[in-house]
């Protein structure tokens, strides 16, 4: 096994403890009662995929990917064991390329599995549910980068982290269009909304800018990463 | 060893570490050659961050550290000839021994990393195949766990912080005797102590490091001389303490006398010529001596003197 593939595994060991599964796995079911409304309901299909798509990237893909991502190299850091894998002459960028894959991986089938279990169960199309898989992915690529590196820069990152989820993205990006374009959860809105039936969506960018700007923000969060990576202070 | 000698494998010149407004490093300069070193000091005193600057763990605030010429801050090439102990019992729970020091093999580019690992592993008497994940593991088998994979890429700087802690006598002698396996040839071990008679059993040279600065730095039986040749206070319970500090002047035993209430306070300098001398002079002028207890036998006060006379 190279050393790729073994940090991927170690950190998929790391993260994928109980209490991240309950936790991920209660956020997910959150979609059955999601489900039971709208079908008692029979609301437009629109509202309902505006319901879904506010509970799945508003709340699933963010707060999974903080609780693993802030998690990755913030328990290293906790529990003073980073030290074994950075005194080591490898490629910083490797172990951080490591971590990120192993929050994905973690992260992505609740995220995605989750919301298109309960879309499909609430009667939407598949084009819905595929606009849905696609901007959850790029959301749990991004949002799994940048809660990794901030596990690396700041202590109590999961507090930090739903601090942003809840104030920022929740309160402050509705205020203007300027701070809501610092939310990442208006680039996966406007993916999702965008590919779906062209639904309306205050201050939303273009599924092909949305889609940039999410790869964009991934791709800097990993550099931040490795920076922070190689000059950590290491106990 | 105090020369700065650029090619030898460690080069400590005029290092300074502040966490703000704490200074854990004061301008310390030394070098360190193959062989066994010991950093000796009482907690607190600096050591884990004289370690932590010596992997490059942590950056000086002043100062240069050098390993075989290098800056381990920024060339990162030089992290495949150091092996480390760290102080901290943690390890990577969810895994196996073997798995782990794998990784770190892996981590270090050996060639057939397994392998390497499974060498490693059994050296410090631990079962390769062992399935158990390192969180059943007892403190001991950590501390061997954490030294095979310190071992695992043959570095030729080994530094071990504390790694005696949390071993039984046993295992303690089966560690030194490794230890000793280890600093022969062309390998340079640094281990820190805060135990004097630990590091006479490694044998070695000795760092001594208190309250962030250098205090001595020798072989161990130059280091030991100078902590038996230092002044003693000493605390005498008499029913006389005026008459007898009067006794005592002039005896080239005492260095100072001080009278607090019913005790006198006693500089000595002779310890050995001033317990024979004392009863005798309590005879003398009829007082009765019914406590004589040394203040600063502990390894902290034997440390603040050697900076003291350093600094003198």
């Amino acid at each position: 096994m190279g050393v790729f593939r073994s940090l991927v595994a170690l950190f998929l060991r790391l993260l994928a403890t109980r209490g991240r599964l309950v936790v991920l796995s209660a956020l997910t079911a959150g979609m059955i009662p999601l489900a039971l409304y709208t079908g008692n309901r029979e609301l437009p299909q629109l509202e309902t995929w505006r319901l879904f798509q506010s509970y799945a990237l508003g709340g699933i893909v963010p707060v999974s990917a903080l609780v693993l991502g802030s998690s990755a190299f913030g328990d290293l850091i906790d529990d003073r064991t980073l030290v074994h894998l950075w005194l080591r002459p490898a490629n910083r960028f490797v172990i951080v390329v490591a971590a990120w894959t192993a929050v994905v991986v973690v992260c992505a089938p609740f995220a995605i599995g989750g919301s298109a279990i309960a879309l499909a169960v609430a009667g939407m199309p598949s084009g819905a549910i595929v606009a849905g898989a696609v901007s959850t992915v790029l959301g749990v690529l991004a949002y799994g980068a940048v809660f990794l590196a901030l596990g690396l820069r700041v202590r109590r990152a999961l507090a930090w982290g739903l601090a942003y989820i809840l104030i920022w993205e929740g309160v402050l990006a509705n205020v203007g269009s300027g701070l809501a374009r610092i939310a990442l959860r208006l680039s996966t809105k406007s993916i999702a909304f965008r590919s779906f039936a062209d639904a309306d969506l205050r201050f939303a960018l273009s599924a092909r800018a949305a889609a940039l700007v999410l790869l964009g923000v991934t791709g800097v969060a990993l550099g931040l990463a490795h920076r922070w990576l190689t000059n950590a202070e290491v106990s | 060893m105090s020369s700065l000698t650029p090619s030898s494998p460690v080069v400590f010149n005029e290092v300074s570490k502040w966490f703000g407004p704490v200074v854990a490093v004061s301008d310390v300069s030394f070098t360190i050659g193959n062989g066994i070193t010991a950093l000796l000091g009482p907690n607190g005193a600096g050591k884990s961050t004289v370690m932590r600057l010596l992997c490059g763990l942590t950056k000086p605030s002043s100062g240069t550290v050098l390993i075989y010429g290098a800056n381990p801050r920024e060339d990162r090439s030089v992290f495949g000839r150091i092996g480390l102990v760290p102080q901290q019992e943690t390890v990577l729970e969810p895994i196996t021994c073997l798995r782990f020091v794998t990784i770190t093999a892996q981590l270090s580019g050996v060639a057939n990393p397994e392998a390497a690992a499974r060498d490693a592993v059994s050296l410090v008497e631990l079962d390769p195949d062992d399935a158990r994940p390192l969180a059943e593991y007892s403190k001991g088998m950590r501390q061997r766990v954490k030294l095979a994979a310190a071992i695992v890429h043959h570095p030729s700087l080994l530094i071990l912080d504390e790694p005696l802690n949390g071993l039984d006598p046993r295992q303690r002698l089966r560690m030194i005797e490794i230890f000793h396996e280890l600093g022969t040839g062309d390998r340079c071990v640094i281990v820190t102590s805060h135990v004097l008679e630990e590091v006479e059993r490694f044998g070695s040279r000795i760092i001594l490091i208190a309250e962030g600065r250098l205090a001595a730095e020798g072989e161990y039986s130059e280091i030991r001389s100078l902590m038996e040749d230092r002044p003693l206070r000493v605390r005498v319970g008499t029913n006389e303490p005026r008459q007898l500090a009067s006794a005592l002047v002039g005896s080239e035993s005492v260095r100072s006398l001080t009278v607090v209430g019913n005790d006198l306070l006693a500089e000595v300098v002779d310890i050995a010529t001033f317990r024979r001398l004392l009863p005798r002079l309590g005879v003398d002028i009829g007082a009765s001596i019914h406590e004589i207890t040394p203040l600063d036998e502990d390894l902290e006060s034997v440390f603040r003197y050697l900076v003291a006379r350093r600094h003198a």
